[in-house]
């Protein structure tokens, strides 16, 4: 039984070869598709269950085609970004693409990425009430978070951020989306006090800042709540 | 409209006659007809015609006016020289050039909208009269008894590529003029008899012949590679005297005749200088010297005859011309003429003696006693010390000391009060006053004897003699020392100019100092226009202390505008006080270099109303000074630029050789491992494939990080490090540096020291980060499998108060070799010298991460601890904004 249907859209053949064959070993459907046109066509005829988006496409923008995917439909876009194309990479988030991978990056990066899209995709139905990771505990029902059993105080601000992040586990949040998550409103490079704010949370649950366990910084682009 | 010295320049053609009526400007539209025959785009700007019917023979000819024909006796119309220069014909048709221009156009005459129009690269036909000739004025006036007013410079005329000379019969040309009735009566009778217009064309055709003449030797001398040739060097005197313009022009006429050079000297005495109406008067016969062609030499010297045979001597002068003036006979030595003088100094040059008989000596004895008013204070002066000699004489005619002592006291306050007051009035009156209290207080006049009478008489002379040689020598003195201030004041203004335009580095220090520079001596207010891009910005306003200057309506403004234009185009002084665009509020001077005008400088003269001399002088002077200054900097701009780009050239060619080697090496060992891998892969053991592929997986690790620097360098190279500088948390930089760099860690271990508050930092995250990824990863190759590394990052403060952010990263490896700590930022300095085959490392890390923390205004360095080496940065911190809850 296939664990899902992936649709590629990328143009360059060496990476197609590389992600054709390990979806195939790792029980995935997949279809290709090389430039935009086609990937826009092929998702609307196939109905896959997620696309992997490279960034560079020969005919359109790929931002384009996030464009379009989205007036149809919400499944799960990760896209695939060289370095130095940090503008799109956001841009491409902010448009609404769930995540995304920077070239090169290792093939148990991209399955984790592609289990973290595909759950959030189908989120269960019951939402935990506790929260449990590696000594962090969050009691969403009583609001209360405690490290290695000992209860720590998170200001309203921090734990509803705490709480965006955690429910959104594994995947990656733009500055700009958090800050409409948490305060209804975004202005553009405007980050600074969403980075104070991340840094005191972490103060406050991670045992070493620099080597977190926890939030991971996607520098550039936002955070991201480590993958249970 | 730019004036670009290799622009083609327009050529001058000029139809000459010697009357009126001689049929010049048809002769000039006849040529216009041919030339447009000939497929020229050819316009009139403006003829005059003596009836309309005449008018006809223009036919077809494009007008650039409705109104550029004109008949004899109607108002004469303007010329728009603009509207001329926009529609930029081939040849222009522009009658008369001896036309004085209505107040408030551009140039006040026309000769100069013609040379503007040449040099814009129309050419122009246009017409003249040989009497309009500068250097024939007083000829004219000689044979026609009235003056021409409208004159035209002789080097105009003979610089004309083209003359031609339009001649017709005396007699048929009186017949003609006698025809044209509308013309002013008087003219007829005056000017044109046979006998005058006979001499009018002898002139003519002689001149005609001079140019033709010097046309041809200028061709030879040319085709002579410019060899030196005997030539006939003419010398004029400039002198103050109303007759010495007639001086300079005949002398012109000579050096005309002779085909010679043509210098003009002026000699500024001491006790020439600084008086206005003189200086005026040889300011006027300077600028006609110049108008004939002179070159203008200005010497110092009380000795006149001195200078001039000096001059003379030096410069191989053939000819002298000179004024003859009356000689002023001095009571005390006895003077030669100057005539004398130089006969006796340059004996084997010819003098030549131009008959000056208006100069009277007279004007010169006034100037040695000003009359004027005495100021109280000089009263009172005089009053008081002619009060104390009264009583000084008093108290000796009581102890009957003696009248010759009294005498002498009086003559001491006589001579007191001449030397110490202002102007001659009190010094004679006072002497005055003297012999009469002295015959009155003194002498008993009831004993009036005839002996007592002609003492008095010789007491009174002496006295009067003593206040009138003091007053002499006074002004002399006062004049001398006027000069010497003035010529010390101007050395310091030109010493302070230069000495400040040293310390200017770029052009626009140098246009504000000098602004400031010329407001300080001027005393009035300055301003500026500068060009950028092509556009004239400004004007910016230097005012002088606190004088108020006027906001200009919108037509003022408009005015100033065209004018400072012009000025940029034409690199010329115009405005105010000058013959150019004469209705400017500003007089305006052009600050330039070999290339091109940086910026022009007004000086608003309103309330000055005019400049002396002096002032104009010096204005030239700090200009000039000004353009050297410009263009030393612009040629170090230059060098500089050359140095930058020949330096870059060297890195760029350095840095393609090293990449080159640097990516085959990786390469060769991915490709190598890959294809071994794909043939034998059945014959491999599953330890051996592991290892290829962790050989594969490790070069192209390496290749790209080496992309990554590469990426970075390129941007940083071409200039473009467009810093996105944000306030960055610096826990999460060093976790992200630390993140990328943990797959080459191996077993050593990272420690990082953080600050208790939270440091924010402003900088570019990905390019720090990329500074910490090389610093980190240097460490590793410098340090054994098992080796520890430390991160301490914390803030200090540097001596100018400054905050910074200090990042540490410290190895326990082997140090730094000493040769290379100095070096080792520089671009492709690496441990290994020689061989780069056998380490990784092309030398760029380091020099990337200096090149990202000096964009960031940053400092790095490095330094041996006991065992290993200390990396450090800092980043300077501004305004941490602490945004907790």
């Amino acid at each position: 039984m296939s664990k899902g249907h992936v649709l590629i859209i990328e143009d360059d053949k060496s990476i197609l070869n590389f992600l054709a064959i390990s979806m195939k070993t790792n029980g995935y459907e997949y279809e290709i598709a090389e430039d935009g046109l086609t990937g826009i066509s092929k998702f609307l005829n196939n109905k896959p269950e997620i696309i992997l988006l490279d960034l560079g496409l020969p005919d359109i923008d790929g931002l384009e085609v996030i464009k379009q995917v989205r007036l149809t439909s919400k499944l799960p876009i990760i896209v695939i970004s060289s370095r130095g194309q940090d503008m799109e990479k956001v841009e491409a988030l902010d448009l609404g693409a769930d995540d995304y991978l920077t070239k090169p990056f290792s093939i148990n990066e991209l399955f984790a990425r592609i289990r973290v899209a595909m759950r959030n995709a189908h989120p269960n139905e019951k939402v935990e009430q506790v929260f449990e990771l590696d000594g962090l505990k969050i009691d969403f029902e009583r609001r209360l978070v405690s490290v290695d059993n000992e209860q720590i105080h998170l200001t309203p601000i921090e734990y509803k951020i705490l709480e965006l992040l955690v429910r959104n586990s594994g995947k990656v949040l733009t500055h700009t989306f958090i800050q409409n998550e948490i305060w209804g409103y975004s202005e553009y490079g405007e980050h600074q006090s969403l980075r104070v704010f991340m840094a005191n949370i972490r103060r406050k649950i991670e045992h070493d800042t620099t080597k977190p366990r926890f939030i991971i910084t996607e520098v550039g682009v936002g955070y991201r709540f480590v993958e249970n | 409209m730019n004036r670009d010295p290799k622009r083609k320049k327009g050529t001058l053609k000029i139809f000459l006659g010697y009357g009126i009526c001689s049929g010049k400007t048809c002769a000039m539209i006849n040529a216009a007809k041919e030339a447009k025959k000939l497929g020229q785009d050819v316009v009139i700007g403006y003829t005059c015609f003596y009836s309309l019917e005449e008018a006809s023979i223009i036919e077809d000819i494009e007008l650039l006016f409705p109104n550029s024909i004109s008949c004899k006796g109607e108002r004469r119309v303007s010329f728009d020289i603009e509207y001329a220069i926009k529609r930029k014909p081939n040849i222009l048709v522009l009658d008369e050039m001896s036309h004085k221009n209505e107040f408030g156009e551009r140039h006040k005459y026309r000769y100069q909208d013609i040379l503007e129009l040449i040099d814009s690269g129309i050419s122009v036909y246009t017409t003249l009269n040989i009497g309009e000739l500068e250097s024939y004025h007083d000829i004219i006036s000689s044979i026609a008894s009235s003056a021409i007013k409208e004159t035209v410079p002789d080097f105009i005329f003979d610089n004309a590529q083209e003359v031609e000379f339009v001649d017709i019969e005396p007699k048929k040309l009186l017949c003609r003029i006698h025809q044209h009735t509308n013309l002013k009566k008087e003219s007829k009778k005056d000017i044109y008899t046979i006998d005058a217009l006979t001499s009018l064309r002898k002139l003519a055709y002689r001149r005609c012949e001079d140019k033709a003449d010097k046309t041809l030797r200028e061709e030879k001398s040319n085709a002579l590679n410019n060899k030196y040739y005997f030539e006939e060097h003419i010398l004029v005197c400039i002198s103050s005297a109303p007759s010495n313009a007639k001086v300079i022009r005949t002398a012109a006429r000579i050096a005309n005749a002779f085909h010679g050079t043509f210098t003009a000297i002026y000699v500024q005495t001491s006790s020439k200088q600084f008086r206005k109406e003189r200086n005026e008067s040889v300011n006027e016969n300077i600028k006609l010297a110049k108008q004939l062609g002179a070159k203008i030499v200005t010497t110092y010297g009380d000795d006149i005859a001195y200078q001039i045979s000096e001059y003379a001597r030096i410069n191989g002068v053939s000819k002298i011309v000179l004024g003859k003036t009356a000689v002023k006979r001095s009571i005390f030595q006895v003077k030669q003429s100057l005539v004398e003088k130089i006969n006796i100094a340059a004996p084997d040059i010819d003098v030549y003696i131009i008959p000056d008989l208006k100069s009277s000596t007279k004007q010169q004895v006034e100037k040695d006693f000003s009359w004027d008013i005495p100021t109280i204070k000089d009263i009172g002066k005089t009053i008081a010390v002619l009060t104390g000699s009264t009583l000084i004489g008093a108290l000796l005619h009581c102890y009957d000391l003696g009248d010759t002592n009294i005498i002498i006291g009086y003559l001491i306050a006589t001579f007191f009060i001449s030397a110490t007051t202002h102007g001659s009035i009190c010094g004679i009156l006072s002497a005055m006053l003297s012999i009469f209290l002295y015959r009155n207080m003194f002498l008993h006049i009831t004993s009036f004897s005839y002996v007592e009478n002609r003492k008095i008489i010789i007491t009174s002379i002496v006295i009067l003699a003593v206040a009138i040689l003091v007053n002499r020598y006074k002004s002399r003195l006062k004049e001398q020392s006027e000069q010497v201030v003035n010529t010390s004041l101007r050395t310091e203004v030109l010493f302070n100019t230069s000495k400040m335009l040293r310390q200017k580095a770029n052009i626009e220090e140098v246009i504000e100092g000098t602004a400031e520079q010329l407001k300080g001596l001027l005393q009035c207010s300055i301003i500026c226009y500068t060009k950028f891009d092509e556009e004239i910005v400004g004007p910016k306003v230097y005012p002088y202390e606190n004088e108020t200057i006027d906001t200009w309506d919108s037509a003022t403004q408009i005015y100033e505008q065209k004018t400072v234009e012009w000025v940029f185009d034409n690199r010329h002084v115009a405005g105010y006080f000058t013959d150019t665009f004469s209705l400017a509020k500003a007089m305006y001077f052009p600050m330039y270099n070999n290339e091109k005008v940086f910026a022009v400088i007004g000086i608003l003269l309103e309330r000055r109303k005019q400049l002396d001399s002096f002032e104009k002088n010096i204005i030239k002077a700090v200009l000039t000074e000004v353009g050297f200054v410009i263009e030393k900097i612009v040629l170090n701009e230059m060098q500089e630029e050359i140095l930058i780009q020949t330096e870059k050239e060297k890195l760029r060619s350095n840095l393609l050789r090293s990449i080159s080697h640097d990516l085959r090496t990786p390469l060769a060992g991915i490709t190598g491992s890959a294809s071994f891998l794909l043939e034998s892969y059945e014959l491999l053991d599953k330890e051996s494939k592991e290892s290829l592929i962790k050989e594969i997986l490790k070069d192209s690790t390496w290749m790209s990080q080496l992309v990554d620097n590469l990426l970075n360098m390129t941007r940083i190279q071409e200039g473009k490090l467009l810093l996105k500088r944000e306030l960055e948390v610096v826990d999460d930089i060093i976790s992200e540096a630390i993140s990328r760099i943990r797959s080459r860690l191996g077993k050593r271990e990272i420690n990082v020291s953080m600050p208790e508050e939270l440091l924010l930092i402003p900088m570019d995250g990905q390019l720090i980060i990329q500074v910490i990824v090389n610093l980190l990863d240097n460490a590793i190759k410098h340090t054994k499998e098992d080796g520890q590394i430390y991160i301490k990052v914390y803030k200090i403060e540097n001596s100018d108060c400054n905050t910074y952010g200090k990042f540490e990263i410290i190895d326990d490896g082997n140090g730094i070799e000493e040769d290379i700590l100095e070096t080792m930022f520089e671009c492709f300095v690496t441990e290994q010298k020689g061989v780069t085959d056998s380490s990784r490392g092309i030398g760029l890390g380091l020099s990337i991460c200096k090149s990202i923390i000096q964009a960031h205004r940053g400092e790095i360095g490095a330094f041996n601890n006991r065992k290993g080496a200390t990396f450090y940065f800092m980043l300077p911190i501004e305004g941490i904004s602490k945004e907790n809850e």
